[in-house]
């Protein structure tokens, strides 16, 4: 089934052809297509649920029905920008390809035996996290490379040829091979990748050297390991869906949101997949940012709540931070180090098993609990009425009246309210001896509990108290939770930007086209030969340059941003040094040292006088504009809007914390709000994909960009 | 709200072990003033700040940090103090041994130093044994906190360091004189101007001074980092003092250990565990007397300190003590000195758990680390839930003399063996337990060292077998490259006294360290040559429950990875 969405038409002019932009998101539980065309700025909006067997179909058939609604011909598309959670949930699922992994002899238990140290030193009841690859798919291999590169031990044929047998044997569908120092000599790993994708066809074959060429194994294999398990599995998608494109007629370039928030080639990403792990992700902190510079504010806590789980970022100034120390499919919700360590850059936030789908039961202590276990697509939650027998965070919200019977998804897609109530009843009342009302207003305080703890842990992380920021809420179910965690964390203002439902797809299509490119080449500064250096340079310019002129952008539109992780010699974490662009030579290695040193002060607030300094690391982003441009304002200027306040047309029976029976409240559709609207809570707004609900005390205004901004009594009014 | 939750370590009543006049370092908060009086809201968030300020404080240190033992094991405590010395906060980051003695650390300055000789711009500094956590080789350094010009809190931290002069790092001294250099308490800074004379005088003492001083000014760094976070956070809430967040905090903390106690049915407890010892057998005896809400832990009849450098200091016993305890009983709660509260603990004065200066400590783990075993083993029949059977005791190699480029180099790393396996769950494979330090990569260890590791790898049927197997040891294997020695020193526990099986399981296998096959003293020192290979194996984890009720699964499981082959 599908749901379909409303096309915006601001233009009715079919000449000159359109020229779409694409973005497109598959999640949890539904995939979602925004298009756009610049020219005449009509939108169009189209959500369908997820294929999780088969993503690629699901993706066509959403792609086709956009086109449809938007009557749009496929060859008119000129770009597609494409996000999708397959990676990371083939590694939280264990849904991989079987996957062996070959060490240096001796070594073959270092993904097991990992760092020794438990991520929480009370808990004698704790696991760690089982590596991907079990210690029967772990094969050794007769070679030894020293620290330095050299050689100690030659890789022989025999050596090659053994471990071959064993890989084969064993029935794995995809070899990742790590060995001891090959970030400093990769010519072992390079023999292995030639000889196994010979010796064994049609297995995938991952070499660490490739993959993240950097000192410490356990982090590598991890890393290395990971990325093998979804190799096979995210290029069979991708090749289905380019051939479904092709099919439809859609034949122009396709770009990949990467987790840190840049995109790729479809051929980068099937050589490292692990690298889209977090792209959804990504491109819904993108949005958020977005919305930042829009409203120039410069704390941001971007919400974003889909279907299976809820994702929370800090955005300060407009970027979300981008970091290296990644962990995917953590077994404890909020622990460091209970999960996979990826050693990629990505965009750092907080995703918890809190989702429209979040099963909700009552635990052994008779506690309420929901999620992180979903209904997922299919079934999906009891009210969906299609064979789910279980109570979710969707039916709770049904039950309080904050979503429609029968304007769910644009009054495509009926809710059965009585089929919640049972749910509930069966589930929480029942254990609890309590009425399912009121199991369902527990599920909405519980369920917002969760994810505003996530958002409270990341912001306190950060040294920032999570009650001065505005909380941007997007995703199908986050501005139905957005009031009650904004309530919990002491926010005072939510804004809601237009079409929440499909806020990553939103995403895609603000990211800047942008690469990220980076070439090992380690040495204290006085000793760098800088012809290297500028030849590294050099040769990363080029490749962003080819790439981004693929994706139609003109030279004179890119800009570079050029910088060099570097450290005092021997220290154990580098620092990333923004270098002015030009030419790279000697002359350059005194102010190279004073970039760094001066961001060295500012960190750790002192200096290593005299103590050599090195880089390690030299990186480049090259970035063309923004696809589409959010209109800019000052915080003030929005709110001075005219305001005008709006009559409901409809009205339906809803719960709020705090009251004993449900009452009648107003429902406002946001088709009917225009800039300027003012709605006063107790009431829900709603649209094609998603509800905005307004408590009691709270008042909303529709901003002149559309965006609703929900303002919220003062903390300890309701308490 | 109830009466008097004494916050700091009130209850402590043996400390005459330093031979400095460790008196006057009692802080009791007799009075609960004002902890009623925070919004308990509010009081989640000021709390949680804090630990984040430690916890970023601990991760300045790593990330700062020019040695393994810091950037990689993790050998560390960060915490915030109240301007009493009572900690508030512990970083999530760390070893217990490191956390559970901080506090007391942080007290003594203050015995030492009176509030008004303590100016903006200072650093604090000692490495004296009997006031920290047990040995010379971990430094403490602490910064006071200044807002509106009152001294409103500390921040303090405390690392292994890489070296300290005199032996390499060993359980072989005799007097704690042969371990180095002991730094009193002092100022490493004083109103913002560096101690020129301290400085060259730890530069000319120890091997790697580069290593160590970066370590040292990184520690400086973080606890710079963690003054900065607490005076912003007051500014940001308008507080003018944090004591009474300091009581509500603690009082809390302790009002929930005591509940916890006192589910606990009254009675005396006991256990007693053999060590591996020297020429006689050594023995930790503890008897547990639960009495209402509180405990005391008393650990009469151990046996006498030795002239060998294994030593416990009564702080480090505490610390592993107070651990063990937290976790039985309250694993979930943050840790502060409220949690310390209704915990007494007793010790013979001279003996290995309290060992009387200048008694050699050098390797105080491989004792202390006995302790939470034998707490376990007293109150099985009590607090069934969350046992575990003995697990290892931390293996330390170091390896020191020049390479091959005719550098001084030393380099310690720890490895460990199995955890013991658990009332519902087996035990964790090469898991650090009950210490919590990290192994190094091999990686990393060849870049600073001239070995060349030949294995790091499970042992198979290392582990007590049970109901829940204990978890596996490791066997790690090294030989040299391009040099054609190096001194290797040994501190190696559980040779013979093997980790006990607990409710019906077995005993996981013993330790041991051999060159090229044969068997060598395992806490001394040696000199390794060129062609000769150095293997260590760590201990696996006793077992529990008997073995006879595996279930079918786990064997076939064990089985198909190699694990067992029994």
């Amino acid at each position: 089934m599908s749901a379909r969405s409303k096309t915006t038409t601001r233009s009715s002019r079919d000449f000159p052809p359109k020229q779409w932009i694409v973005g497109l998101d598959i999640g949890g539980t539904f995939t979602d297509v925004m298009m756009v065309d610049p020219a005449t700025r009509q939108i169009v909006r189209y959500k369908s649920l997820t294929t999780p067997s088969d993503p690629a179909q699901g993706a066509l058939a959403a792609l086709q029905g956009a086109l449809q609604s938007g009557d749009a011909k496929p060859g008119n598309v000129k770009v597609l920008l494409h996000a999708t959670t397959l990676v990371s949930n083939a590694l939280i699922e264990r849904k991989g390809a079987l996957t062996a992994l070959v060490m240096t002899r001796g070594f073959r238990d270092t993904v097991e035996i990992a760092r020794e140290k438990k991520f929480d030193i009370y808990d004698l009841l704790l696991d760690k996290p089982q590596p991907l690859v079990s210690r029967e798919y772990r094969f050794e291999v007769a070679e030894r490379i020293a620290a330095d590169g050299s050689v100690v031990e030659p890789l022989s044929r025999d050596a090659i040829a053994e471990v071959a047998a064993h890989v084969r044997q064993s029935g794995a569908r995809a070899v990742a091979v790590c060995l001891l120092h090959s970030y400093m000599q990769p010519s072992h790993e390079r023999m292995l990748r030639e000889s196994l994708t010979e010796l064994l066809p049609g297995v995938t074959v991952c070499v660490s050297s490739d993959i993240l060429p950097e000192m410490r194994e356990f982090e590598r294999a991890s890393t290395t390991s990971a990325n093998a398990y979804v190799q096979p599995l995210t290029s069979g998608y991708l090749d289905r869906f380019a051939t479904g494109l092709k099919d439809m007629g859609v034949t122009c370039p396709m770009f990949i949101m990467l987790s840190e928030g840049a995109i790729a080639a479809p051929e980068v990403v099937k050589r490292v997949p692990i690298r889209i792990c977090e792209s959804g992700p990504a491109a819904g902190a993108i949005t958020s940012a977005a919305v930042a510079r829009q409203l120039n504010e410069p704390k941001i806590l971007s919400f974003d709540m889909g279907g299976t789980t809820a994702k929370t970022c800090v955005v300060h100034d407009g970027k979300p931070s981008v970091t290296s120390d990644f962990e995917v499919a953590r077994i404890y919700r909020f622990k460091q180090g209970s999960g996979l360590p990826l050693r990629m850059p990505v965009v750092e936030l907080i995703e918890i098993g809190a989702g429209g789908g979040s099963l909700v039961h009552v635990d052994a202590m008779g506690l309420l609990k929901v999620g992180p276990e979903s209904a997922s697509a299919d079934p999906g939650p009891a009210c969906y009425g299609r064979g789910g027998k279980h109570a979710t965070v969707t039916d709770a919200d049904l039950v309080l009246g904050y979503l429609g019977e029968d304007s769910f998804l644009g009054g495509r897609m009926a809710l059965d309210r009585e089929l919640a109530l049972k749910a509930l009843a069966t589930d929480v009342g029942r254990l609890l001896h309590i009425q399912p009302e009121q199991a369902a207003l527990g599920v909405y305080e519980v369920v917002n509990e969760n994810m505003a703890n996530a958002s409270r842990i990341q912001a306190v992380e950060r040294g920032h108290d999570p009650a001065g920021h505005v909380l941007v809420a997007f995703g199908g179910a986050g501005p139905v939770h957005a009031w009650g965690v904004a309530r919990k964390l002491g926010v005072a203002r939510i804004v809601v930007p237009p079409a929440p439902g499909v806020g990553s797809a939103f995403g895609l299509l603000l990211a800047p086209k942008a690469f990220r490119l980076a070439r090992t080449y380690i040495g204290v500064l006085e000793a760098l030969d800088w012809a290297t250096v500028q030849r590294i340079f050099d040769d990363m310019r080029g490749e962003a340059l080819a790439a981004l002129k693929q994706a139609g952008i003109g030279v004179r539109e890119i800009a570079f941003e050029c910088s060099a992780d570097m450290r005092y010699l021997g220290q154990r974490k580098e620092i990333n040094v923004s270098l002015p662009d030009g030419k790279f030579n000697a002359r350059r290695t005194s102010s190279l040292r004073a970039s760094f040193e001066r961001m060295y002060e500012s960190i750790y607030h002192r200096r290593h006088e005299g103590h050599p300094v090195e880089a390690l690391c030299w990186r480049l982003v090259a970035s063309g504009p923004e696809t589409m441009h959010l209109p800019k304002t000052s915080g003030a200027s929005a709110a001075k809007a005219a305001t005008k306040a709006a009559r409901s047309s409809k009205s339906r029976l809803m719960l709020f914390e705090g009251w004993a029976a449900h009452r009648r409240c107003a429902v406002y559709s946001r088709y009917d709000l225009p800039s300027g609207s003012q709605v006063n809570g107790p009431c829900v707004v709603e649209e094609d994909e998603s509800t905005t609900v307004v408590g009691p005390g709270g008042s909303l205004l529709v901003d002149r960009y559309g965006n609703l901004v929900i303002s919220l009594p003062a903390l300890g009014s309701h308490r | 709200m109830k009466k008097a939750a004494p916050a700091a370590k009130s209850s402590k009543t043996v400390k005459p072990g330093s031979r400095k006049s460790a008196g006057g370092t009692r802080v009791v908060a007799s009075q609960e003033r004002g902890a009623g009086t925070i919004d308990p809201v509010k009081l989640e968030i000021y709390w949680n700040r804090l630990i984040s300020i430690a916890s970023e404080q601990a991760a300045t240190m790593v990330n700062s940090s020019f040695s393994a033992v810091l950037g990689d094991m993790e050998d560390l405590s960060a915490g915030v103090f109240d301007a009493n010395g009572v900690m508030m906060a512990q970083s999530v980051q760390g070893a217990p041994g490191h956390l559970g003695s901080l506090s007391a650390g942080v007290k003594s300055f203050l015995a030492k130093f009176s509030p008004k000789d303590i100016a903006p711009g200072d650093v604090l500094i000692t490495n004296d044994p009997w006031l920290v956590s047990g040995h010379k080789h971990d430094i403490t350094v602490v910064t006071p906190v200044f807002y509106r010009k009152r001294l409103v809190a500390f921040t303090a931290s405390n690392c292994h360091t890489v070296d300290i002069g005199g032996r390499i790092f060993s359980a072989a001294a005799t007097e704690v004189y042969e371990e180095g250099l002991q730094i009193p308490r002092m100022k490493l800074f004083e109103g913002g101007r560096r101690n020129e004379t301290l400085f060259s005088i730890i530069e000319e003492n120890v091997r790697s001074p580069q290593l160590v001083l970066g370590d040292l000014m990184a520690q400086v760094s973080a606890n710079e980092t963690a003054v900065r976070r607490v005076a912003a956070f007051m500014l940001e809430h308008d507080l003018t003092h944090l004591d009474a967040i300091s009581k509500a905090i603690t009082s809390r903390t302790a009002r929930l250990m005591r509940q916890a106690i006192s589910r606990l049915p009254d009675g005396i407890y006991s256990d007693h565990v053999r060590l591996d010892g020297f020429d006689t057998p050594l023995e930790i005896r503890v008897s547990i007397e639960v009495r209402g809400s509180k405990i005391i832990v008393d650990f009469d009849g151990t046996s006498p300190q030795v002239p060998k450098g294994i030593n416990s200091v009564l702080n480090f016993t505490e610390a592993f003590t107070r651990y063990a305890l937290k976790c039985l009983l309250a694993p979930d709660s943050p840790n502060n000195d409220g949690s310390f509260a209704p915990i007494e603990v007793r010790a013979p004065h001279g003996s290995i758990v309290h060992a009387k200066f200048p008694a050699p400590v050098g390797g105080r783990h491989l004792v202390g680390l006995y302790i939470p075993g034998v707490i376990f083993g007293a109150l099985a029949a009590i607090a069934p839930a969350r046992l575990v059977a003995d697990s290892s005791v931390l293996s330390a190699i170091t390896l020191a003399g020049q390479n091959a480029r005719d550098q001084p180099y030393v380099f310690t790393f720890f490895s460990s063996g199995g955890m013991g396996g658990r009332a519902s769950k087996d035990g964790l494979d090469a898991t650090a337990f009950p210490s919590n330090v990290a192994n190094v990569p091999v990686e990393v260890m060849e870049h600073a060292t001239p070995a060349l590791f030949t294995r790091r790898e499970l042992i198979a049927d290392s582990f007590g077998t049970g109901q829940f197997r204990g978890g596996a040891g490791q066997r790690i294997g090294l030989v040299l490259r391009g040099v054609e020695s190096a001194r290797v020193s040994c501190m190696v526990e559980r040779t013979e006294s093997a980790p006990r099986g607990l409710s019906g399981g077995g005993a996981g296998k013993v330790a041991s360290v051999s060159v090229d096959g044969k068997h060598i003293d395992p806490k001394q020192a040696l000199i390794l040559t060129a062609g000769q290979e150095l293997m260590l194996e760590t201990p696996g984890g006793g077992g529990f429950g008997p073995a006879a009720r595996r279930t079918g699964t786990a064997i076939a499981h064990d089985r198909s990875a190699g694990l067992t082959n029994i």
